[in-house]
């Protein structure tokens, strides 16, 4: 727990620099500072990203909330990630929120891959 | 010797519970959760995924992601019920040959056995991973109202994932045991319970350890997600007035929204009011959008006010068929998460007037109760002996069509019954047994379950052979059906198995049509009733006019004679009265004829006895079973 505190001050600090408006390449750069001691000190504990956009959907790690159309790559290929998902210790604790390629009718190897 | 755990088969979760030292735990599964979503997906590789990763890829395959399975099993392909699923059901639901309800999964045809299976196999797993041995018994949890077909598939799905179901139970019965009713001495129960699709009432007569469920009641589509979308329109509606933007067109901001309702819902039964808090819902030319809305408890039980109303109605008809008062009722027992929100709880307080129990986590209670029954057939746990009871009522087709009744609604099962029967002809070589599930009083009414046919009756007059039909139905409400000869010891038997399907809605039909045609079926009974009176007394008539011969004064023979004539035109007629007063009017005539008889038998000092009643009756060639009939066991 105490190790999270300095999130929240850090967050503080940068609402409060936000009510500067010329401060605000200023404020990104906090933020993002801030993001970065936040995982560095999750990662200490065993936090782990999961690995989604470019991936195969694995059901097992990613929750599909929808599929789009996408020439560009393999049915079944994550194309968007909306929400980063994470592991503790290897164990799954959240899924990352994906966008799935679906096989679109102009590509004739994605309906063969999906009979029925 | 193994385990036995106790699984509870959700309509959307699962869970399973097992004895340790004594107590009921709970198992979590592989993931980290206590219930399991009962969804199963095949995906491209032809893979089988079951629980909460199968409901992680739901939206990329929704054909082939089965989800619900509980609401097909057991079930006709043609009833009320599963037509209506069909249509809102994404995957696809067959009929198969012999017109179960089944579904078709990339070219593959499966049973809901087959598919409930593949979610108990994952409970198995759960508990074999825990317990570090081998399970092979399990006890398996269905709503009070299964019937016969769906107690018997859900079996079977027990079977083919590698369990030896050593007892079905009802839910209600399993929540009851959680919350050691059976240690209180008589009492009676309600269980409400408000899951996450469906919602039932049962109410239950416990005494001396024996659970009896005297009716039950509910709503097969109303629950949690019901709720929750109440919360979700809420929130949209506030952020499209606010932002002007239609959060329900964005599938990411949805997902988002539907997460944050259910907590919003669950955090309100703890507190008045939430923050719900979505920042970077959405955006547009202006730049990101934050959800920031504030949801008060009395906001969120304005929004579920007429779902909440729906609880009221199925609760007031499951006391009526019970025939208790609210007032009646000692205990009330919640399970299903919803019954965690407090408006839910005041309302069922209103409904049975007083505090209901809720010391065991509602969402784990059947869980819990089924692993102490495990504990019990085990012999872990004592004094505890489970007794069910059977939905509808059970008899056979007897003279008239007339739907004779074995087995009552409601009677405790594991159960046995006999009746002597007899034939409706003379000589009728054979004997038809009609087997019936039903309220009404004519056979035609009512479902058939089987029919079979007992052959090689020596020949007799009419109501001579003596046939025993027995019902005897098993503690997990499977029905066995026998006939015997008593006289040639020839017997032939019926067990009554998937092929007897009764949709809830049939059964739920079948109740309303008998309180509807009650007084009908009534009038319809009386005159089969007064005809077959009216039957053995021609008979037995005629067949002392024979024997009493010509020692029976002409204008006597005359005056009976005239009498059966007259009751025979009536009786083929409608009116019951007619053939009442006429069948009078013969009993009265043959009085003399009795006379004459008796007269005649102390004249002769005495040759023989007689049948009591008068005479004769026309051939009948059918098959028919007599109603004729006395009680020999129970």
């Amino acid at each position: 727990m105490k190790d999270i505190l300095p999130v929240i001050d850090n967050l503080e600090m940068a609402i409060s620099h936000a009510q500067n408006e010329d401060a605000l390449q200023a404020l990104k750069e906090g933020v993002e500072l801030t993001l970065k001691g936040l995982k560095d000190t999750l990662e200490k504990s065993g936090l782990e990203e999961v690995k989604a956009e470019g991936e195969p959907f694995d059901p097992c790690y990613h929750h599909a909330v929808s599929e789009m159309e996408d020439q560009s790559t393999e049915p079944g290929i994550i194309v968007q990630e909306l929400q980063k998902g994470y592991t503790l210790k290897q164990r799954l604790i959240r899924p990352a929120m994906v966008v799935v390629c679906k096989g679109g009718p102009e590509d004739p190897t994605c309906r063969d891959k999906v009979p029925g | 010797m193994g385990k036995i755990i106790g699984i509870d088969l959700g309509t959307t979760n699962s869970c399973v519970a097992v004895m340790e030292g004594g107590d009921p735990t709970v198992i979590a599964n592989q993931e980290g959760t206590r219930t399991t979503p009962s969804m199963v997906a095949f995906n491209e590789k032809g893979e089988r995924l079951v629980g909460q990763i199968a409901k992680r890829q739901a939206i990329t395959n929704p054909d082939n992601t089965i989800f619900a399975v509980k609401r097909l099993i057991g079930r006709k392909f043609d009833s009320a019920e599963i037509q209506a699923d069909v249509k809102v059901l994404p995957y696809q639901i067959t009929k198969a040959s012999n017109g179960d309800a089944h579904l078709k999964v990339r070219d593959k045809e499966y049973s809901p056995a087959e598919i409930s299976s593949m979610i108990l196999q994952k409970m198995k797993q759960t508990a074999e991973d825990y317990l570090g041995e081998e399970v092979t018994e399990a006890v398996i949890t269905v709503p009070a109202y299964f019937n016969d077909s769906q107690r018997q598939a859900t079996k079977d799905a027990g079977r083919i994932a590698g369990l030896k179901v050593e007892r079905i139970i009802n839910e209600p019965t399993a929540a009851s045991l959680a919350y050691g009713m059976d240690k209180k001495g008589d009492r009676k129960i309600a269980v409400f319970d408000l899951g996450g699709g469906t919602f039932d009432i049962s109410v239950l007569d416990i005494g001396e350890g024996v659970f009896e469920v005297k009716s039950t009641n509910g709503n097969t589509h109303l629950g949690g997600e019901d709720f929750d979308l109440r919360v979700v329109e809420y929130l949209a509606d506030e952020f499209k007035k606010d932002q002007g933007i239609d959060l329900r067109g964005d599938k990411m901001a949805l997902q988002r929204l539907k997460e944050a309702a259910e907590k919003a819902k669950m955090e309100l039964s703890s507190s008045q009011e939430t923050d719900i808090n979505l920042p970077f819902i959405t955006a547009d030319a202006s730049g990101p959008k934050h959800l920031n809305i504030k949801l008060t408890r009395a906001k969120l039980e304005a929004l579920v006010d007429d779902l909440i109303e729906k609880i009221e109605k199925p609760c007031q008809t499951a006391l009526r068929d019970a025939g208790v008062k609210a007032s009646d009722i000692d205990e009330v027992i919640l399970v299903g998460g919803m019954t965690r929100m407090p408006r839910v709880q005041d309302r069922v307080k209103k409904i049975f007037g007083k505090e209901p129990s809720k010391g065991v986590n509602p969402d784990e209670v059947v869980a819990v109760g089924a692993a102490i029954q495990g504990g019990v057939l085990k012999g872990e746990v004592k004094d505890v002996l489970l007794l069910d009871v059977t939905p509808l009522s059970l008899g056979i087709e007897t003279l008239g069509g007339v739907f004779t009744k074995l087995i009552e609604k409601n009677t405790t099962i594991p159960t046995k019954k006999s009746q002597v029967f007899s034939t409706a002809a003379d000589n009728q070589p054979a004997v038809e047994i009609h087997v019936l599930q039903g309220e009404r009083e004519m056979a035609t009414y009512n479902k058939t379950l089987g029919r079979f046919q007992l052959v090689g009756i020596p020949a007799a007059p009419r109501g001579i052979p003596q046939i025993e039909v027995t019902f005897d139905i098993d503690a997990n409400g499977i029905v066995n059906v026998s006939a015997k000869d008593m006289g040639t010891g020839k017997e032939q038997s019926i067990k009554i198995t998937a092929s007897s399907g009764l949709s809830e809605e049939e059964i739920d039909k079948l109740v309303k049509d008998a309180e509807l045609h009650a007084d009908e079926d009534k009038k319809k009974r009386e005159l089969v009733d007064a005809r077959n009176v009216s039957d053995s007394l021609i008979y037995s008539t005629e067949k002392s006019i024979k024997e009493v011969g010509d020692k029976l004064d002409e204008s006597t023979k005359r005056d009976v004679e005239k009498a059966i004539e007259n009751l025979k035109k009536a009786m083929e007629g409608e009116d019951t009265e007619e053939i009442k007063r006429l069948s009078d009017e013969l009993t009265q005539a043959s009085h003399k004829l009795a006379e004459t008889m008796y007269a005649q038998a102390s004249a002769e000092a005495q040759t023989k006895g007689d049948s009591g009643e008068p005479t004769a009756e026309p051939p009948k060639d059918d098959d028919v079973v007599d109603a004729d009939f006395e009680e020999v066991n129970k």
